[in-house]
Parts: C-alpha cells; structure tokens; sequence
C-alpha cells in the first residue's frame, strides 16, 4: 500500500536526456536500407562492401542501444527518452516515443540481434543487396514498435514488418519457403486486422480523440467494450507470440528461413507479442484481461505443453528449435495472465533470454544442418568427433533452453513458476512439466546429434568456423552474463512493471 | 578417535578463523581452479590436471578446518550475499522479492563437504595416473572440478533457491561424467537418462520451492525451521511439500522408482564413478532430506514415506546387486541399497546416525570402485565370470579391497558398523518389527553382496580367455595406490566414535527433537552377526562357484536386469509419450493446417472441381482468408456496434 | 447514419471485394492491376461518401480532396504497373503471373 503510493505514474515532462536517440534507434536502419540502394552489387567486393555497410548501420544502432541502456538507471516506473512531436493533429496521433523497463531490455535485445543476422549472413550472392535492406526495414518496423506510444504509431511499425520478413522468407529461404512464406503474411496481415480492429475502436470510443497511449491509459470504459477491445488485442497478440492454435505459421517459417531469418523471427519477432500482451493487454486493459484471464492461462498452458510434446518426437531440428522458442513464449503468457509482480518481471527476463538463446539454437542448427546435409536428427550422429566446438556451443544452447542455472533463462523461469503459482496453481504445475518434457527433448537432441558412433559419411566435417565462432561466444557471453547477474536489467524491468500494473486498471 | 585428535588441535579464536569464510574459500577454489584451466591452460594435461589438484588440496583443507572448529565450537552460521532483490508491490512482508545464494556453517555442512572435498581430492589424484594416456583428461579434470563445485555449493546451501541452483548444476555435472566417454553408445544413453532422471529431481525442487514460498514467503533453511510447525500450514500441504521435496531427493540418491540412473552410472570412468557414488549426486539427495528435515519431521507422513522408500530401496538395491554379471554394476547396486538404508534411518528418525552413515559409507564406496577400475584395466573386462584368481597377482589391490567390503558390510570395527549399529539402535527403541527386519536383512544381504563380488575376483582360478595372459598382471603402484590406501585408512577409522559426548560423531550432527539414540549393545550384536555371517555364507558360496539350479535361472535373469523395471519405463516412454507426439503432430497437419487450408480449398473447389485436388494452393488460401477476413471483420463490427451501440 | 450514406458504404465494399477477388484470383497482369483500381475507387468512394452525407460541412473538402488525391495515387501505380508489365510480356511471351514461377 504504501509501496505503492510511492510509485509515481507517468509524468508529462520528459526527462533530461537526449531526446533524438531512440528515433536515431527506430530511423537509422530505414537510412541505411536507403543508403545501401546507391551500392552497386555486381562483383563480389562490392557485395562485401554492401555488407560492410550494413554492419555498420546495426553496429550504430546497436551502440545506441547500449547508450540508452546506460543512461536508463531506474526512471521510476515513467518512460524515458521521451519524444513528442505533432505529426497527425486533426486524427490525434501524434509521434511519440518513449521506452521504460519494459521495452528498454527488449529494445537492446533487437539491436544486439541483428547485429548478430548481419553478421551471420555472409554468404550471399546477387541479391545481397535485396536483403540486407530487408533485414534493415525490418529492425525500423521492430525497434518502431517498442519505442512506440501511440497506437496508430505502434500499429504502422507493426505493419512494416510483414512485407520484409514474407520477401525475406520467400526469396531467401528452403525448398517449400513459398509455402512458408505466404502462411506467415496471410496469418499476419490477418491478426494485424484484428489489431487495427482493437485500435480504432478505442479510438472511437474513447471521450478523448486521440491514440496517444498515455493519454489514454486512464480510461472508464464500460465493461463490455473494454473486454471486446482487450480480446481483439490478445488474438492479435497470440497469434504474434506464437500461441496454440496459431502457431503453425511460426514453426513452418522457423523451418524455411534462413538462419539469419529465423534468428529474427524467432529471436525477436515473436517478443512482440509478448511485448504487446504485458503493453497493451496487461497495461492498458488490465481489468479486461483479468476478465478473460481463465481463457488465456489455458492457451498459455497448451502451448507450453503442446510444443514440449511436438519437439520431443521432432525430427527435423530447425523445426524444434522453433518449438522451443514457442514454449517460453507460452510461459511468458502465464506469467501475463497471472498479472504477478514477480511473474511478469520474470516474463521480461525470460523474453531477453529466450531471444539471446533462440538466437544461439538458430545458429548452431544452421552450422549442424549445414554440415550434415540434412535435417532429420536421426541421420546424424557423433558429430563431436569432428565439431567439438560446435557440440559445445549446441550443448550450452540446449541448456540455455532448459533453463539451467547460470544461464539466462533459469532466473526468468523460476521467477513465473514461483510469481504465477500463487494465482494459478494447477496451470503452474503443468507448465512446469512442460519444462521437463522439454528438457528431455533437448538433452536427447544433443545425444542423438553430437554423441555415440560416428557414421561414415559423417567422418570427415570442419569445425565451427571464426565468424560462426564469434556469433556463438558473443551469444553465450551475453546468456551467461544475464544468467549470473541477472541485476543488470532487473533493477530496470522491475519499477516498471509495477507501474505498468498499478497503472493499467482502467 | 580421528575426531579427537581434531578436537586437541589449537585453532583461532571463531572471529578471525570464521568457518564460513573458509566455507567459502571451499568452495570457491574449484571454480577458480576450473576457469584458470579453461582460460589458461586448456591445452597443456599435466599443467590442467596439477592445478585441479592443488586447488582441490586448498579446498580440502578449508573443509578441513571448517570441521575442526564445528568441533570446537558447534555453531550454525551464515554468510549470505543478495543475486537479486526487487519490490513486488505488495504489502508487509511480501513487498520484498529477494533471491539470496551464500555459504553456512554448521556440523552437518562441515561433515558432508569434508568428505566431498577429500574424496574428490583423492579421485582426481588417482586420475592423474589412471587417465594419463586418454584424449579428453583435461576435460576430464573440468568435469571433475566442476562436479566438486556443485556438489560443495549443495553443501553449502543457505536456503532452497540456492540448493535448487546447484541442484542443477549437479545434474549436468553428472551428466558429463557418465558421458565422458561420449563414443560409447551405452554410455551416452546411460548418460541421457541420468540427466532426465535428475532433471525430473530439479523440477520437483521447483515445484516445492514455488510451493513452499507461496506459503510461507521464505526460503532460508534456518528461519523456516521454525515455521514448520507453527500451523500456518495444514497437514496435508506439509505433506504436499515432504512428498516434493522427497522426489527431487530421491531422483537424485537414486531411491526406487527413480533409481535406474544408478546402474547406468557404472558407464563412467572408475575415478568418476567413485566420486559420483560416494560424494556425488548420490549423496545430494539425501543430504537435502537432512537440511529439509524441519519439513519431514513436522509431517509425519513424510516420516512415513522416507522409511517405507528407503525401506524398499535397500531391500531391492541389494537384492538386485547379488546378481549382477558385471563388477561396477554390482557395486553400483550396493551404493543403491546403502541410500536406501540411509533414507530409512533418516525417516525412522535416526537422524545423526543418517548422516554418519552418509559419511562412512563414502569411503569405503570410493575405494571399491578404484579397487575396480584398477581391476577392470589389469583384467580387461568387466564381467565377473571372466574374473577370478587376483589374490595371488595382485595382493596389495586385494587387501585394500578386503579393507573396503569389510568396512561396507558393517564388520566391526570398520567404519558403517558404527552408523549402522545406531540406526538399529534407534529402530529397536521405535519397536519396529519392520525396521528392525529390513535392516538386519539389508546389512545380512549387504555383506553378502559385498563379499560375493571380492570373491568372484580375488578367488579361485582366473577364468581362460582368449588372448589374455594373467602373467601380465601388475598390481597397482604410484598414486593408484596411495589414494587407494589413504582411503582404506579413512574406511578403517572413520567409524570409530569417542565414547565421549564432545567428539562423538553421532552426536556432532544433531536435529532438535530428535532424540539420540544410545547405542545398544543388542544392537551393536546383531549388526556385527548379521555381517560377519552374511560375508561367511557369501564367502562359502561364492568362493566355491557354487553353481545356480537352473529351475532359478530366469529369476536370477530377472533379479539381474532389475527385474525389468528399466525395460518397463522406456516402454511407458516409447508407448505412451511417442504417440502423443504423433497424434499432435497429427493434429496441426491435419485439423489446424487442415482448417486454413479448408477455407482456401473450398473456394478452389468452388472454382475448378478438377484441379482442387492438387498441392497447398496460395490463391485460395489468400481468397479464403479474405473471405473470413471480411466475414469475422463484418460479424465484429456488427457485434461491436450492437454492444457499443447498447452502451452508448 | 443515414440511409444513403450506408448504401454507399456497403456499394463501396462490394466494389473493394469485387477489386480483390479480381487480384487474387486471376492470373493476368493487366486483370491484376485492374483489380487494384477497383480498389482505390472502392477507399475514394468511401471519402466521397462521408463528404456528402456523414462529417457535417466543415469536412466535406476533406473528403473531395482525399478522393482526388487517390486518383493520383492509382495513376500513378498503374503507370508503373503497366511498365512492369510491359516487361514481363517481353520476356515470357504473356502477362500470366504464376506463382510457382516465383
């Protein structure tokens, strides 16, 4: 109680810090996929020149990242590096950014993230150029979506991401990445309706003509209309995270990608859905979502059952690795949905460590996939003979994936099973066999892919090369780092999480 | 009488040799070693493996001393460090999430971390000379260095949180060492199932530790010690939490039915082995069930299910273990009905006898299984009917062996006869017909199973094999054998109790309310009968190869595989949770992707009846999409307006 | 809500559907783009609309203005979309689109 009289809600007078970074964050990418048009591409040192380019736009953006990290510290709950600027007075919206506990980690890890895609993309031919502007709208319209606090704002930079992933997906992926890849945009431009759907109705039944997310957070909406709002979102949102039953779009495009691809996607794309539900759902229509509230914890624990089961009889191992992904984020809506303090900062921790170790997983199953010329698991075998570097890294990943103490994402899972247990004891206990289940299956990948005999044909492969080498020990340093000292962002996520909460009654 | 030299010793003043700084340096020393030798000397064996050993001499003699001053001065301290602390909003004593990990001090600890710390010394020692010529020492020596740091930090646990970490960490620790020889089919498998078994542990833990905060909003050890019985929580919710706490333990100690990883730990090498059955996960689980003991005595039921599940573990682990072909496995089952027999007594409320059997049980455990690697490498094999005849090549190994079945059996004066004689004392004051029974049973079993397999090795004649000359022999040398010996010492005295209460081990670990036991002498008779008869009988059988009637061959099939418990559990596994995987993966092709594609193929069908039969088709896909679009868009709007409309 | 302004509401999404079936279903180039235009007359249609019957006086420029603006806005992508596919009939002989040509 008197906790939280001293948390202080949003203020309008934004705090003294530089207050063009994080559209620097959100506009460079777009500046470099423009700049890189005028690179010609037609010789091999040109493409390299290209790709230099675009490493050093997301190095830049990614030096912004962790310059607003460190000018962070704990705003109290209030949003930092705010900026307002008119942009649509007579609809209402107006360009607002501003990051707090919440989206400030994630925010990082997207620039960490694709700094880590760009680099992993170094074999590309005619069409480099096409993708590394891509990949680079892409970060606009993700970074675009957590600076945001306007609706219509969030709603356009969510949008700008699904014509860049469906190319990159369809022009750059596997064999059946056409499938794949029109799966993905059909399912999001269709949760993106629902999404627009949710926005103007606030918009239009709010006593205040704007889309302003502030300004709109104190709303007395009847109850019927808050709920109506509050489910459009979350299905938009669940259909983002990847939640049972919309999921197959995620585990079919994880499948097709590239790996720097489904880096991205299942690194940081999917943490918009979790983003959007603790945002929007959890912030702004808390009463609503508590209402509706039984229905998503049985939504979240399918989903962490579901994948746990589908990975453990998965061959193909690019596809587990996207089940793996959607298991934490069906932990994540757990954690949502039991709206504890302690869940939901273990929920922001698990969405930073989920996207550092999917990041890893995508990696080594693209070295593993690469080098054993298939993906079923079955056909491989004793593959640490020849990639002990590379078993390592799988094994760590694994673990990380796991949540195994030290890594990452132990921390983020121990806080939702002991924040969301209180409210939701028997969804808890599921969820956390689904953990188990998971465990199995990621310890019986690594037996079946690195351990044991060696066959023939697999007798003879190269180890981890130096840029996959530096891509994997980045990672693991930063999974480590957050698994040991897991203050670093804590003490960031967690003044926010409980304004978001005292906030969001409305 | 090892503890009375201790106690004469001159020790500091408690403010400046504070145990739990040295607790601390314990622990922290394998750590350091294992980066050192990650970062620095990875590539160099003899520099890797000297640094683990001096690091670990370092933290063996901060044990050390950390038992010389619990003796001194029996004290519970605690040097706790905050890993994370934040506001929850809530009100009074829930405002606070805090997460703490740091080292305590009190007999228990001292006692269990002592034997960790040496044993582990003694095995990488011997694994200097044991593992010279393989590939992989130094991640050998990783491994091991690792296993010691896991396995002090459960030691050294202040609060669950803390023993979960670790707990974990136990987990892979024993992995990898199962796993060492990673070519090895077997192995990894054995390995695998290990993990998930312990995995399953750690979960549970979780499970108890969510439980367990919920109603008390508290973790420490110490501070819940008291709660337990202050009502807050009802018999059953006590119960819920014993029956957690009790599966993380048992998968971890390896108590039926989560017992198969034991056997399968046999894959590891001898000095990993050792480590993992005497002062290893093994020895985890029972050591949680002593710090948790405040929660079990406070539930009776709990109380209940500690003894009838060491109860049957022991029974079943020595049963099993007369008929096992292979050495390592034989052992490894007498390890399994020793934890039994250790559960038991912590659940019939022998609590320091428990621990003291924790204790003296590791010694001569780590020297069997040294005992057999150096065995196994002279002989080249591992099954016991291709064994026999070594008492005249290789004497000194012999005697060590003897010294080490002896001292597991009970025998007096060797070391499990003092623990063991004091839980029977403690069941015969409850007047447990049972207890007394599966005790006097599992030690009469014990000593036979023990004596069995010293006999199909050391007597009679070495079984012909081709290609193998028993000429070449060599008894262990070197360092082989100086472990060996110091821990056939450490099995001949370790036991012995001053008849004094400041140095009486027994007493040195103590729980309030319980009761010490006094030793009987009834007991203490009964305990040396039934060993010294069981090791004859065992001896008369065995060493004649007194051949099994074949009528009893297939039970003696049966009793060797576990009587199939393991086959039953892969089948569980393969039958049940396989075709789940199948059926859900039957589900999304077919109902969830079905569904999309349904909407699309209708209209495709609509269109071109013909050619609707064909592959994933995207226009229809977008057109049917569309048209649920706009359906659901239209059915919404209306909906919304109709509400927004009722409510203005 | 008048009559009038939901008549024109519901004209224009008929038209809108009409626009996208048009896209998604044929095959042709030219037929796609033409598809397109329904669409943009479809969103103008809309603008007209709440011009004439639905903001009230002040706003009914808006709407005229919007309309005319995305006149130009469809010239201009049909100008474009003619060229390109003034090309692919240079190279495959026919305006088809298919997609497993990728």
């Amino acid at each position: 109680m008197t906790l939280l009289q001293a948390i202080p809600t949003t203020t309008a007078t934004p705090i003294t810090l530089p207050t063009l970074l994080l559209s620097a964050m959100v506009w460079v990418p777009a500046l470099g996929a423009i700049g890189l048009l005028f690179f010609p591409t037609r010789t091999e040192v040109q493409r390299e020149r290209a790709r230099s380019f675009a490493i050093g736009t997301t190095a830049l953006v990614l030096a912004f990242g962790v310059f607003m990290w460190y000018g962070f510290r704990d705003q109290s709950g209030t949003f930092a590096y705010e900026e307002t600027r008119s942009w649509l007075r007579g609809v209402g919206s107006s360009y607002h950014l501003g990051v707090d506990g919440v989206s400030m980690p994630l925010l990082l890890l997207s620039t960490i993230l694709f700094v880590v895609a760009v680099l992993a993309s170094s074999r590309l031919r005619e069409q480099a150029k096409e993708y590394f502007i891509l990949l680079l709208l892409l970060e606009t319209g993700v970074n675009g979506v957590f600076a945001s606090l306007d609706y219509l704002l969030f709603f356009l930079f969510w949008q700008l991401q699904a014509v860049p992933m469906f190319l990159l997906i369809a022009r750059f992926g596997g064999p059946r990445r056409l499938s794949a890849a029109w799966k993905f945009l059909a399912v999001d431009l269709a949760a993106s309706a629902l999404l627009l759907l949710a926005i103007l109705i606030l918009y239009f039944k709010a006593p205040v003509r704007t889309f302003d997310i502030s300004t709109l957070h104190d709303l007395a909406l009847p109850a019927a209309t808050a709920t109506l709002i509050g489910w459009l979102f979350f299905i938009a949102f669940a259909v983002r995270l990847p939640a049972f039953p919309f999921h197959t779009w995620f585990i079919d495009a994880q499948a097709e990608a590239s790996a720097p691809t489904a880096l991205i996607l299942g690194g940081i794309l999917v943490k918009l859905g979790g983003y959007g539900v603790i945002r929007v759902n959890l912030g702004e229509f808390q009463d609503a979502f508590h209402r509706i509230s039984g229905a998503v914890v049985v939504i979240a624990v399918v989903t962490v059952l579901w994948s746990a089961i589908a990975a453990l009889a998965q061959d193909d191992l690019r596809r587990l690795v996207g089940y793996v992904v959607m298991s934490h984020m069906g932990l994540v809506l757990l954690a949502a949905a039991s709206a504890a303090p302690v869940a939901i900062n273990g929920a922001v921790l698990l969405m930073v460590a989920d996207g550092l170790t999917a990041a890893l997983l995508v990696l080594m199953a693209a070295a593993i996939v690469e080098r054993a010329g298939t993906t079923s698991i079955r056909a491989m075998g004793g593959m640490a003979a020849n990639m002990g570097r590379g078993a390592l890294f799988w094994i760590l990943a694994a673990l990380a994936a796991i949540g195994f103490p030290g890594l990452a994402s132990f921390i983020g899972q121990f806080m939702i099973v002991v924040g969301a247990y209180p409210s939701q004891r028997i969804a808890t206990w599921i969820a956390v066999l689904g953990i188990l289940v998971l465990a199995g299956a990621m310890i019986l990948t690594v037996q079946r892919i690195f351990f044991g005999a060696t066959p023939e044909r697999l007798g003879r492969l190269r180890d981890l090369g130096t840029l996959e080498l530096f891509n994997a020990a980045a990672l693991t340093t930063f999974i480590v780092l957050l698994g040991v000292l897991p203050a670093i962002l804590m003490d960031s996520i967690n003044f926010s999480v409980l304004s978001l909460l005292s906030r969001g009654s409305g | 009488m090892t503890l009375a030299l201790l106690a004469a010793a001159p020790k500091g003043p408690l403010d400046t040799w504070s145990p739990t700084l040295l607790a601390l340096f314990a622990l922290l020393l394998p750590l350091i070693a294992l980066l050192i030798v990650l970062a620095f000397t990875i590539d160099s064996r003899r520099v890797s493996a000297w640094i683990a050993v001096i690091f670990t001499l370092a933290a063996a003699v901060c044990t050390f001393l950390v038992v010389a001053i619990e003796v001194a001065h029996p004290l519970h301290l605690e040097r706790p460090a905050t890993f994370l602390q934040f506001f929850t909003g809530q009100s009074g004593s829930a405002a606070e999430f805090t997460l703490q990990w740091g080292v305590l001090s009190d007999p228990l600890a001292a006692e269990v971390s002592f034997a960790v710390a040496l044993i582990s010394l003694l095995v990488q020692i011997y694994a200097l000379a044991f593992m010279r010529r393989e590939d992989g020492v130094v991640r050998f020596f990783c491994v091991l260095l690792f296993a010691t740091f896991a396995m002090l930090g459960v030691t050294f646990s202040i609060n669950y949180f803390e023993m979960l970490l670790f707990f974990g960490l136990v987990t892979l620790s024993t992995y990898l060492m199962i796993g060492h020889w990673w070519q090895r089919e077997e192995a990894v498998a054995a390995a695998s199932r290990a993990f998930i078994i312990s995995a399953l542990g750690d979960i549970a833990l979780l499970a108890a530790v969510a439980y367990i905060y919920f109603r008390f909003n508290e973790l420490n050890f110490q501070a819940l010690s008291g709660h337990y019985t202050g009502g807050r929580v009802s018999a059953n919710g006590l119960f819920i939490m014993a029956i957690l706490v009790f599966i993380a333990a048992a998968a971890k100690s390896a108590q039926f039915p989560l017992h198969l990883w034991l056997v399968g730990s046999a894959q590891a090498p001898a000095p990993a082995a050792a480590l993992i059955h005497s002062a290893g996960s093994a020895v985890c689980g029972v050591y949680l069930i002593a710090r948790a003991y405040g929660l079990f005595y406070a539930s009776p039921r709990g109380l209940a299910l500690l003894a009838i599940a060491g109860g049957l573990t022991a029974v079943l682990g020595v049963l099993w273990a007369l008929f096992q072909e292979n050495l390592k496995r034989a052992i490894a089952y007498t390890t399994m009905s020793e934890l039994g027999l250790m559960v038991l007594a912590l659940g019939i409320g022998a609590y320091g006898a428990g621990v003291f059997e924790l204790f003296t049980h590791a010694w001569p455990k780590a020297l069997l299984f040294l005992a057999a690697g150096v065995i196994i490498r002279e002989l080249r094999t591992e099954r016991l009917a291709e064994m026999g005849g070594l008492w005249q090549r290789m004497r000194f190994t012999g005697v060590l062996m003897l010294i080490a079945v002896a001292a597991g059996a009970g025998i007096p004066p060797f070391s499990t006869f003092w623990s063991k004689d004091t839980i029977l004392s403690k069941a015969l004051e409850l007047g447990s017909p049972l207890a007394i029974a599966v005790i006097t049973a599992v030690t009469f079993l014990g000593a036979m199973a023990l004596v069995r397999i010293f006999a199909l090795v050391f007597t009679g004649e070495t079984a012909r094999r081709r290609r193998f000359e028993p000429d070449r022999i060599r008894d262990a040398g070197g360092r082989l054998a100086l472990t060996m010996a110091v821990l056939a010492i450490a099995s001949l005295v370790s036991g012995i109790r001053g008849f004094r209460g400041r140095t009486d081990p027994i007493a040195f670990v103590t729980f309030p309310g319980v009761s010490l036991p006094n030793s009987h002498f009834v007991a203490a008779g009964v305990i040396a009968a039934s060993a010294v008869l069981g090791a004859l009988v065992a001896f008369v059988v065995y060493a004649r190869r007194v051949r099994v009637p074949a009528a009893l061959q297939p039970v003696r099939h049966a009793m060797g595989e576990g009587l199939f418990i393991d086959r039953a559990y892969r089948l569980a596994a393969v039958g049940i949770v396989l075709p789940v995987s199948r059926a859900a993966a039957w589900v999304e092709t077919r109902v969830v992707d079905g569904g999309l594609d349904l909407v699309g193929d209708s209209f495709e069908f609509a269109r071109q009846p013909r050619r609707w039969l064909g592959e994933f088709r995207i226009r229809p896909l977008l057109i049917g999409l569309f048209a649920g679009v706009v359906v659901l868009g239209t059915l919404a709007i209306v909906l919304a307006g109709g509400i927004i409309g009722r409510t203005g | 809500m008048s009559a009038g302004l939901n008549l024109l509401l519901v004209a224009s999404a008929a038209l809108f559907a009409v626009g996208v079936l048009g896209v998604v279903t044929r095959r042709s180039a030219v037929v796609m783009l033409l598809g397109t235009q329904f669409m943009f007359i479809a969103g103008a249609l809309v603008f007209v609309a709440f011009a004439r019957f639905g903001l009230g006086a002040a706003r009914a420029n808006a709407g005229a203005t919007m309309a005319l603006f995305i006149g130009a806005v469809s010239v201009a992508e049909l100008a474009v979309g003619l060229a390109m596919a003034a090309l692919i009939y240079r190279e495959h002989r026919s305006f088809a689109l298919d997609a497993d040509r990728g």
